[in-house]
């Protein structure tokens, strides 16, 4: 199978075939990409980012990312659990959102620190 | 009474290249003061929630905002004093000093007298007028920037099935999120017969979800009333559409994706001259521009497609604005920089001989091993071999105070590709 890293910019093109040792990865320029390319094959991966409804009238969403790459198969579930929520400010960048996140294993955290109710003034 | 600040420097623009230029020049312990017409600092970075920020600067892949944030703490860290809501209108330069004049509902006019200033304002899009499609003028056409702030920030989806114009990396990422908020995108149109974004962005945000990229299509129609109805595309021979080929896309919804260009209208009230193949002004090795103490920085000096590049040339901005303060400019002989073969801009726009410096160029082509060669004339100053170019990739090179040692001073410096 051919990929293209999504890693980082770079973009290189993978070349990934099972074989008896397992599966090998080739044109890779680092580590990541092996890494990434053995997952493309067996078990596709993405970072979730998505913005959650806040209960505040002057941030009315609060963006978030997965702390992992979660199933490509679960992204939908992960969205629709995290579009159904509301969460009341103040939040902190990094603090958790959502722990195991419909059972995928990754926690949902947020991206930006956002103040304490309206008011305005910087974060 | 007008308020008026003596102050060392103005830094316009609280984004990625501001704060990181601010910080420095804080640093240093001059005074300083970071504007911005928006409530927050971070600048675009704030609406970009997806993740690929900072995999250079930080070494991790950063969303948007973690990067805004983590520089905004830092900067708040020094004593810069910022100055949020407040647009700057007006600049006039005087000898020795220049005038900003700044507005703001809270403070109402202010006007600095700064020694030096940094432009750091950022890049527009490009609008539909800017390219030019033909039919009628319905609601739901946005830029691909604005469409991302509706709804990153306000919540506001924007529609529910979309055409998207363009294949820059703002375009794509948007496709993506238009899908993960239940919208569909049936089909981004590409004029060229290359992608502009990056390949990334293609396979996550196009391939993941089956949306059919049409390279070498134009949108020759805009139609509907009141909304948007659909669009007609058509397949480009010769660079010309062919009307017969055409066919109509039903959506209530276009973004344009078609390129930023740098924000200079307040850099041209100031007399900074601009260049035609950046579209930013025109710098010296100290990125200053023609004005003296006026310096630039970031997207407003040319448009970067990774912030991580923003803020490396910001912080060196922030460091020749210090040597100005503190007198320290050699008088150096400078020697011109030219983009040659294959090449759309470099910049600085002038080098100093003897002096290491710092170049970003901005490829015309898509090459699979390529070499990079740096001449004065004839004679090879520099080279170095690529694995690959492409003009959504900008490249980024040092060369020593050795080779810039040995450069002759009436010749311009060129950079071409082969
Ligand atoms: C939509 C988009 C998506 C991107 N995605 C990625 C990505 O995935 N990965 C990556 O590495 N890079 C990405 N980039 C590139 C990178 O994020 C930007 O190049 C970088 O953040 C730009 O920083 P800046 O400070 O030059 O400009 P900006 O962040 O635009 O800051 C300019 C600031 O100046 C202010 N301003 C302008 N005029 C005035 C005035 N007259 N008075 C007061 N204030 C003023 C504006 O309000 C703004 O806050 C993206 C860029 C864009 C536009
Ligand atoms: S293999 Fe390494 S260098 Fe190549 S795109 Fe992937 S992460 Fe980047």
């Amino acid at each position: 199978m051919e990929y293209v890293c999504i890693v980082c910019p770079n973009g290189c093109r993978l070349t990934v075939e099972p074989t008896q040792e397992g599966v090998v990865v080739k044109g890779h320029k680092c580590p990541k990409g092996e890494a990434y390319g053995r997952d493309e094959f067996i078990d596709p991966r993405r970072v979730v980012t998505a913005a959650v409804r806040t209960s505040d009238a002057s941030y009315p969403f609060a963006p978030v990312k997965s702390d992992r790459p979660v199933a490509k198969k679960d992204v939908d579930a992960v969205l629709r659990h995290l579009y159904r929520l509301t969460v009341d400010l103040p939040v902190r960048r990094g603090a958790m959102c959502c722990t195991d996140c419909c059972g995928t294993g990754a926690s949902i955290v947020f991206t930006r620190t956002l103040p304490p109710s309206s008011g305005g003034g910087a974060p | 009474m007008i308020a008026v600040k003596k102050i060392d420097s103005v830094v316009i623009g609280a984004g990625a290249a501001g704060m990181a230029a601010a910080e420095v020049i804080a640093q240093a312990g001059c005074s300083v003061a970071l504007v911005d017409r928006e409530e927050q600092t971070g600048g675009i970075l704030l609406q970009c929630i997806h993740n690929g920020f900072g995999l250079h600067h930080f070494g991790r892949e950063l969303t948007g905002p973690e990067y805004a944030d983590e520089f905004s703490e830092r900067v708040r860290a020094f004593p810069v004093e910022i100055f949020l809501e407040t647009t700057v209108v007006n600049i006039v330069p005087h000898p020795g000093f220049s005038r900003v004049i700044t507005c703001s509902a809270l403070h109402g006019v202010t006007v600095f007298e700064a020694t030096t200033i940094v432009l750091a304002m950022g890049c527009r899009e490009r609008n539909r007028g800017t390219i030019g499609i033909p039919g009628t003028r319905p609601s739901g056409v946005f830029t691909a920037g604005l469409a991302q702030r509706l709804l990153n920030i306000e919540g506001y989806i924007p529609g529910r099935r979309a055409v998207i114009i363009g294949s820059g990396d703002i375009g794509l990422i948007m496709a993506r999120r238009l899908t993960w908020v239940g919208s569909e995108v049936a089909a981004v149109v590409e004029i060229l017969p290359h992608p502009s974004g990056l390949t990334r962005n293609i396979v996550q945000c196009l391939q993941d979800f089956s949306i059919p990229l049409l390279l070498s299509h134009a949108v020759t129609q805009i139609y509907g009333k009141d909304r948007v109805e659909g669009v007609e595309v058509a397949p480009l021979e010769n660079g010309v559409p062919v009307a017969e080929k055409a066919r109509i896309v039903a959506c209530d919804t276009v973004l344009l994706s078609v390129g930023l260009i740098p924000e200079n209208e307040l850099s041209c009230t100031a007399g900074v001259t601009i260049s035609p193949n950046t579209g930013g002004p025109v710098v010296d090795h100290r990125l200053q521009t023609s004005a003296a103490g006026i310096f630039a920085c970031g997207n407003v000096l040319h448009v970067h497609d990774l912030v991580d590049f923003v803020t490396e040339e910001a912080q060196r901005c922030g460091g020749h604005v210090v040597d100005y303060l503190r007198n320290k400019i050699p008088a150096a002989a400078s020697v011109a920089v030219e983009a040659g073969a294959n090449i759309k801009y470099v910049t600085p726009n002038q080098c100093a001989a003897g002096t290491a410096q710092h170049f970003y160029l901005r490829p015309l082509v898509i090459r699979e091993k390529a070499k990079l060669a740096v001449m004065q004339g004839q004679t090879p100053v520099f080279s170095r071999n690529l694995s690959h170019v492409r003009p959504a990739e900008m490249i980024s090179i040092d060369l020593d105070n050795k080779i810039m040692g040995g450069l002759e001073l009436d010749r311009p410096l060129t950079f071409s590709i082969r």
